[in-house]
């Protein structure tokens, strides 16, 4: 535990972490001493169905068996490392009679009177298809095996006192599959009109709290747009909505956004913040990698056309072995490339970090699983052995970079080059076990494998041989891991759509039900309302994973239309709204701040897709860079006003805009934006290029619309940017502002000019409404 | 995973609500926040929070305040010997044995080959011709120490140096190497040490940045911004990349025609459109931290420009950090700034010296002698005129300077033109030196072998080198820590010795 922390952590944070975990959790999982897997080689072969186990015959014994003396002494030499106090495999611990006799994973252990029929004799005998036991280490002798036969086939007698008495598993939440959750009974039924409503609710409830009143229809409108499309409603758009008053007004303004193409645009970033997707490899000479874009727009097409999820996330893994013609599954891979990547030279090492970082990433993103831990050493928390680090590693080592041609996935017919992943040929490298990690001290080799505590061992062995018995150009390993991924029955399907939920309510609600939403593992954050969480994943399932009907069930709760309201009492109770008993501003991001500067000054090209574009730069932004390899004298203009998902990621020369408001860098998974306040933000605002020119356009177009009255264009300015009406108290500061700033470019102007004093104040003004909180954060 | 209802146990932890309060977040009023962190654990949920959100050190040390205020000093773990950090950064990486540590088997071995095999970045493994160094070496001061004829400014200075002789780093190859000296490891994504200095620190500057990067006049070195960024770390810690003259920082300079007067008519304006909505969002800290940004970015306006404002150094001082000489002037201007900004109570300062790719660098494929004789003479006198002018200010005692590149070179020629050979990588020994900031000078710590190959004597890893960092400014590299991704990490990583030794 120290090593893994850090060495010399505080007392602080061990307190602070076991206050949400449950010290004794983190001290029985750290301390537990796992020795370091080291694995017979047969038990691979035996994991393929191939293994001649080892045979043994049990002693015939016929004088009775002493449980204490003869059997427990078994079990704790040779079962408890895996089956014992501290680690349950299986959910089976073999210390404890009420556990044994009820059984784990696979079922009951162990049938009094009939040895034959249990489970714990046929393992120990290697009979079936499962592994023989004990995993590690030479077999039980025949002797032992009799024992153990007499042992049931005499009652199977279990002393008390010897064990532990009334004994639980410990299975992590996240790692249990979901019941199906009751929809709670709330007082106020009047007030709930959702599922989801009712589950907020009875949380609140039970702490005598309530949730604010609705907000008001334009700031309504407003929140639904910016989080679900990323541009703020027009002026118009606010006016229809607000007079609507059929019942079904927002429901239909929810399914207006829904069907946007922008909406695969907005939430498309979210995934490619999780996918660390960027254009360049980074390091040396960070190269340029001008096919990646691709990747980029299968994901907002793919939400748009609410591919199911579970489709979504198995093309990104192996859409090369799942659906090998189709353009949009052969781009999909592009998630396995878009990663940086250490190109000129790499050593073994660089390359296996990069390995690592590609499988770290998939599993962070789909189940929330931080399993790069487990490269070097059994996860010190979660329970992901070594060994299972590298038997999923076994899927990926026999891929390659590749260069797709699509044709059909441009919308001209021309043909594009995609860069994806596919595999070397149809038969995998030998993968091995590094010792600590490093690639200099390979170990024992692995075959292919799953998440052991996410899967339904009765099954696990069938989807290999499935996987080996196509021949095809592929090892068809990836895909193999993609369908257990997806299976909410026997793989991890159940902590795949629990993830997902959680990253959409993030997106909504402002923090996840998990706040760690790339962490579900014993060191994440418990879940605020387990059984929401449940009920919607499960909804997913049941939907077929189509995120759609999801979205739409968040966004017409009544939970996601409440005021902001702030309450000194309920703030008193719950300081960070975990229980949402209002709604929380929020800051929007960089990419969504820039986008929003366009569209209300009038400058936004909304062309979709395509070659990524690189909006002008500072020649000193470009130059922190060895390798300048971006444009120094193109002019912005429509060709570069494109929403922001389509800027180039340079890893090495990011947007300094993007940057400074806390955008991605592409490096490693973001999985939720920080919100800092910086002076680099500031000074954006006040003196950065691009919202000078965005601002005097701006301010042209509301002299254009208004005729220049001074009242008119203050109204206006309001209009279009914020969505309402100036009160008093900002109308005479900012008319006066107005005078002032026109006075003096008056005064500094030659008589023929003095004209453009006008558009220069407005333009200043424009800046500052652009630079108010109300723009920048959403209610 | 079927189980009977029997053993099934729920083991969910059950959701701890944070108590807050009306008024303003909690961790803005200080002296409560403390008070509750430290009387008891009722409140440790706050504290974790707090610190996943990056507002709280995670060793318990003070707290930073969101938004702007992050930058507000802190205190250390122990009593600092160094307040501020000059690290100058040698991209590309300069042979130790040819500037400062002669290898007498080398010299004598010319156009030999080694009876080793070495790994050559370029060429793999080679059984390479020893190249002995092209330049002389004496001793210098009351220590002694070997200096190569190209450094005959900064040879004066060897009484404040301790030589650290036998450095390592894990990778071959700039990218990441250069991460490694800068983060701890050598995959990019981690926070920078000047973040994690500011980020345990602050700065004692309230008008500028506290984490800044001066780069080339050739540009940026490799990875760019990558190597002063703050990784997970909030952006506030991110360094500042300043330029030695015109605007010095980006999107500094007012747009052109408008003035101060109307950009603080502006900013006014913000404050007071902007009131209504922060008053109904009392419990949003980085909301109530924006006016507060902007007027930090008005001050830097007009603090920044006063920093390379160099009119009130005199000549005396200019010519004593090389800036009379064409060839010194670009890095020792920067050096000179370097003090100003020390003086003004900056945390970390990092220069870098050579941009671009190969000789631009300190990268001598091409030619050992032409290119380090370029890179010295760029940087020779200006490094004794930083030693020399923090010495006699009295400011060289709190200030640590740091000198190295990401990795070192080889013994083996590489590129051999007929007259002149190059040098090829090498991370398995290399050297770096330190001075001021309570380090001992006239030391050595580390050998190599006798050719210069690999380190032997007391191997110096990186994260040796930034534990000695963080302790000189009064950090325990081990308690300064910040939990991301379900794992508290730290700039040393998983290692990482203070180097006592060389400690005064």
């Amino acid at each position: 535990m120290r090593r893994l922390l850090g060495g010399g952590l505080s007392l602080f944070i061990i307190q602070a972490a076991g206050l949400t975990l449950g010290l004794l959790a983190i001290h029985s999982i750290a301390s537990g001493a796992e020795p370091q897997p080291t694995t017979p080689k047969d038990e691979i072969h035996q994991k393929a169905g191939k293994h001649k186990k080892a045979v043994i015959t049990p002693e015939a014994i016929s004088t009775p068996v002493d449980f204490a003396r003869d059997i427990f002494p078994i079990f704790q030499e040779r079962c408890f490392t895996c089956h014992g106090p501290q680690k349950q495999k299986n959910n089976l611990r073999l210390d404890a009679a009420n556990i044994v006799m009820a059984g784990g994973a696979s079922g009951p252990a162990v049938i009094a009177g009939k040895a034959d029929q249990s489970l714990l004799l046929q393992r120990i005998l290697g009979q079936g298809s499962e592994q023989q036991m004990p995993a590690e280490g030479k077999p039980l002798t025949g002797r032992q095996a009799g024992l153990i036969k007499a042992w049931i086939d005499q009652g199977a007698k279990w002393p008390a006192g010897v064990g532990v008495a009334d004994a639980k598993v410990n299975v992590h939440w996240a790692f249990e599959r979901p019941g199906r959750p009751r929809v709670p009974d709330v007082a106020d039924g009047e007030w709930a009109r959702t599922p989801i409503d009712r589950f907020i609710l009875a949380a609140l409830e039970a702490r005598k709290l309530a949730p604010r009143k609705d907000a008001h229809r334009s700031t309504l409108i407003r929140r639904a747009q910016m989080d679900m499309v990323g541009l703020p409603p027009t002026p118009d758009d606010i006016d229809a909505f607000s007079s609507d008053e059929s019942p079904d007004a927002y429901e239909r303004l929810v399914d207006r956004l829904l069907g946007s193409p922008a909406f695969g645009e907005r939430w498309g970033r979210h995934w490619l913040d999780i996918a660390r997707f960027g254009e360049s490899a980074a390091y040396e000479y960070d190269n340029d990698r001008p096919n990646a874009w691709p990747y980029r727009d299968f994901v907002i097409r793919a939400i748009n056309q609410d591919l199911s999820y579970r489709t979504f996330i198995q093309w990104q893994l192996a859409g090369d072995e799942i659906e090998p013609s189709n353009p949009m599954a052969l781009a999909a891979t592009g998630f396995l490339t878009a990663g940086p990547a250490q190109d000129n030279k790499p050593t073994p090492l660089e390359n296996f970090d990069s390995l690592d970082d590609t499988l770290s990433t998939a599993f962070g993103a789909t189940l929330g699983m931080t399993i790069g831990c487990a490269r070097c050493h059994n996860h010190k928390y979660d329970p992901i052995p070594q060994r299972d680090y590298y038997q999923l590693l076994a899927a990926f080592t026999g891929s390659k970079r590749i260069d797709f041609e699509l044709k059909g996935f441009s919308g001209d017919g021309m043909s594009v080059k995609s860069l994806g992943m596919t595999d070397r040929g149809p038969k995998p490298p030998k993968t091995v076990i590094l010792n600590r990690g490093n690639p200099e001290m390979p170990g024992d080799p692995v075959a292919p494998g799953f998440i052991s505590a996410l899967t339904d061992s009765a099954v696990d062995g069938g989807r290999w041989k499935a996987a080996s018995a196509q021949p095809e150009k592929t090892t068809g390993l990836r895909r193999t891991v993609a369908q257990w991924m997806a299976d909410p029955k026997h793989g991890g399907g159940f902590l795949m759509a629990r993830v997902i939920v959680n990253r959409l309510w993030q997106h909504h609600f402002g923090q996840g039900i998990v706040r760690s939403s790339g962490n579900f593992g014993l060191t994440g954050d418990p879940p605020s309302h387990p059984e929401l969480l449940d009920w919607m994943a499960w909804k997913l399932i049941d939907d077929d994973w189509n995120l759609k009907p999801l979205h739409r069930m968040m966004l017409t709760s009544r939970v996601y239309q409440q005021g902001t309201d702030f309450d000194a009492k309920a703030s008193a109770a719950d300081f960070d709204n975990r229980l949402l008993w209002r709604r929380a501003p929020q800051r929007l991001e960089a990419e969504v701040i820039r986008d929003s500067i366009m569209a209300v000054s009038g400058t936004l090209n909304q062309k979709m897709g395509g070659p990524s574009i690189r909006p002008w730069i500072h020649t000193d932004a470009i130059a922190t860079g060895n390798s300048k390899k971006w444009p120094d004298n193109i002019k912005d203009g429509p060709a570069t006003w494109r929403r922001s998902i389509y800027i180039f990621t340079r890893r090495s020369i990011l947007m300094p805009m993007i940057e400074s408001f806390d955008g991605p860098n592409a490096m490693t998974p973001l999985t939720k934006r920080m919100t800092t306040t910086t002076a680099p933000q500031a000074l954006f605002f006040l003196n950065n290029e691009f919202i000078h020119e965005q601002a005097t356009h701006m301010a042209k177009e509301l002299i254009r619309t208004t005729g220049g009255s001074r009242d008119k264009m203050v109204m206006e300015l309001y209009r279009t940017a914020l969505g309402r009406m100036p009160e008093a108290a900002e109308f005479d500061p900012a008319g006066s502002f107005l005078s002032s700033q026109m006075a003096e470019y008056a005064a500094g102007l030659p008589e023929s000019e003095r004209s453009r004093a006008k558009l220069m104040a407005l333009r200043d003004l424009c800046k500052v409404v652009l630079s108010l909180e109300e723009f920048i954060y959403i209610d | 995973m079927p189980q009977g209802p029997e053993n099934k146990v729920d083991l969910r932890p059950t959701l701890e609500l944070t108590p807050g309060a009306d008024g303003p977040a909690p961790w803005l009023d200080r002296r409560r926040f403390l008070k509750s962190a430290g009387a008891g654990f009722g409140s440790l949920g706050l504290l974790d929070l707090l610190m996943r959100q990056g507002v709280v050190r995670a060793d318990g040390g003070d707290v930073p305040q969101a938004g702007a205020g992050m930058m507000k000093p802190r205190s250390p773990h122990h009593a600092p010997r160094a307040k501020a950090v000059i690290f100058l950064f040698m991209y590309g990486g300069p042979s130790g044995f040819d500037l400062f540590d002669p290898k007498p088997v080398l010299q004598k071995s010319d156009g030999k080959t080694a009876d080793f095999s070495i790994n050559t970045f370029f060429d793999g493994k080679q059984q390479g011709k020893l190249m002995a160094s092209p330049y002389k070496f004496k001793p210098h001061g009351q220590c002694g120490q070997q200096v190569s004829e190209v450094f005959p400014e900064l040879a004066k200075c060897v009484d404040e140096i301790a030589f650290l002789k036998s450095c390592h780093v894990d990778s071959n190859n700039h990218g990441p190497a250069m991460i490694q000296m800068n983060t701890g490891v050598i995959r990019v994504g981690l926070p920078s040490m000047g973040s994690w200095i500011t980020y345990g620190l602050g700065s004692e500057n309230n008008d500028m940045p506290g984490h800044i990067t001066m780069y080339d006049w050739r540009g940026g070195p490799i990875n760019g911004a990558q190597n002063w960024s703050s990784g997970f770390l909030p952006s506030n810690f991110q360094g500042t990349a300043f330029r030695s003259s015109g605007t010095p920082i980006l999107d500094l300079q007012r747009q052109p025609g408008i003035s101060a007067q109307q950009q603080m008519r502006q900013i006014k304006l913000i404050e007071q459109l902007g009131r209504g909505y922060r008053q109904a969002n009392p419990a949003e800290a980085d909301l109530q931290a924006r006016i507060e940004s902007f007027e930090l970015a008005y001050r830097m306006n007009a603090a920044a420009p006063g920093v390379v404002d160099l009119s009130g150094e005199s000549e005396e001082t200019k010519a004593l950090y090389g800036m009379d000489k064409p060839v010194s002037r670009y890095f020792g201007t920067q050096c000179l700034l370097a003090r100003r900004m020390v003086e003004r109570g900056i945390r970390f300062i990092q220069i870098y010296s050579g941009g671009g790719n190969q000789q631009e660098s300190w990268d001598a494929h091409l030619g050992l002698k032409v290119n380090h004789d370029m890179h010295c003479a760029e940087t020779d006198r200006p490094m004794y005129g930083l030693i020399t002018d923090l010495k006699r200010r009295g400011l060289l005692d709190s200030t640590l300077i740091v000198w190295g590149g990401e990795f070192g070179r080889l013994p083996i020629i590489q590129n051999y033109s007929g007259k002149t050979g190059g040098r090829d990588h090498n991370p398995q020994g290399f050297l770096m030196w330190m001075a001021g900031g309570g380090i001992k000078g006239g030391v050595s710590h580390g050998q190599t072998d006798e050719v210069g190959w690999k380190a032997t004597v007391d191997p110096t890893s990186v994260n040796d080198v930034h534990a000695t960092i963080l302790h000189q400014l009064g950090i325990d590299h081990e308690r300064l820590t910040y939990l991301h991704d379900g794992r508290a990490y730290r700039l040393t990583d998983l290692a990482g010795e203070v180097i006592e030794p060389i400690l005064a």
